[in-house]
């Protein structure tokens, strides 16, 4: 296996040897990886350090508590919209059954006419009723012609009434 | 008595401000969060060990969850609150309606039936 390396390594293919992965026995990889290992152990302390600061408590935590303060007063506009809505809605049912009771009222006046507060109702007329109007209405009516035609029948012959009189005269 | 009381004047659910909700609910969970606390923490902690602050940190974190729950609580009860003002809104607006319903009904019986 060291031949295998060195052979390599008087080739100056360097770079070669990180793909043959031989731990430990690679003096360059070794350094190499252990330099970067310390690098972020490092870092990660000093940000671990960093973060359990008093200071960055402070500050998480002042962080922490606008943002929950922001997400109640977004809440709170939510609701008041919400109950907003609830006291538009109420206010224009009440208009709406307003309306219609102006709408009924109308209707209930129009259909008892305008004097249905100071006059009773008039009789409605019956079948007999009607009935007896109406012989009465044709008796009128035919005395009427009669009369009529009698008097066109006097006013056309003079003689007719002559005749009555020596009618009269003999009787 | 009461409810008839509640039907005739629906209250209209009173939300506190982000900043007020979040004092009073903070307020019993953990004292050192609240809006004015926060201003004088750097002041009252400042000879704190490392392991100290690691425990107050700890703190703080179950305190901002308990508030997390202490607050999808009260939005709950908001919900519920918001729903019955709805219903009780409509239903205050119907009970009058149907009280000048009432009234009008009775002048027109009075007028067509003067006599009853």
């Amino acid at each position: 296996m060291m031949l295998f390396q060195n052979y390599f390594n008087d080739l100056g293919e360097h770079r070669l040897l990180h793909f043959i992965e031989v731990p430990g026995q690679d003096p360059l990889t070794k350094i190499e990886k252990k330099e970067e290992k310390n690098m972020t152990e490092e870092k990660k302390t000093e940000q671990k350090e960093k973060d359990e600061s008093p200071d960055a408590l402070l500050k998480h935590a002042k962080g922490q508590a606008l943002e929950r303060q922001q997400r109640a007063e977004r809440m709170r506009m939510e609701f008041d919209d919400t109950n907003k809505e609830t006291d538009d809605k109420a206010k224009r049912l009440a208009h709406i059954d307003t309306d219609m009771n102006a709408a009924k009222d109308a209707t209930v006046v129009g259909m008892l006419g305008p004097d249905a507060h100071t006059k009773p109702d008039a009789p409605q007329p019956t079948v007999e009723s009607v009935a007896v109007n109406a012989k009465a209405e044709s008796k009128a009516e035919t005395a009427e012609n009669e009369v009529e035609r009698k008097d066109q029948i006097a006013a056309e012959s003079p003689d007719a009434g002559r005749g009555n009189t020596a009618a009269r005269q003999v009787a | 008595m009461q409810n008839q009381q509640n039907l005739q004047n629906p209250a209209r659910p009173v939300i506190p401000t982000g900043q007020e909700l979040y004092d009073s609910l903070m307020g019993h969970i953990e004292p050192d969060l609240t809006t004015e606390s926060l201003k004088m923490l750097e002041q009252k902690y400042a000879g704190e060990t490392p392991e100290q602050t690691a425990v107050r940190k700890q703190r703080y974190d179950l305190a901002f969850e308990r508030y997390d729950q202490a607050y999808a609580d009260y939005v709950e009860t908001l919900h519920a609150q918001a729903h019955r003002y709805r219903r009780q809104s409509f239903v205050q607006a119907e009970v009058e309606n149907r009280e000048q319903e009432g009234g009008i009904l009775n002048s027109l019986h009075q007028a067509m039936f003067p006599s009853a």
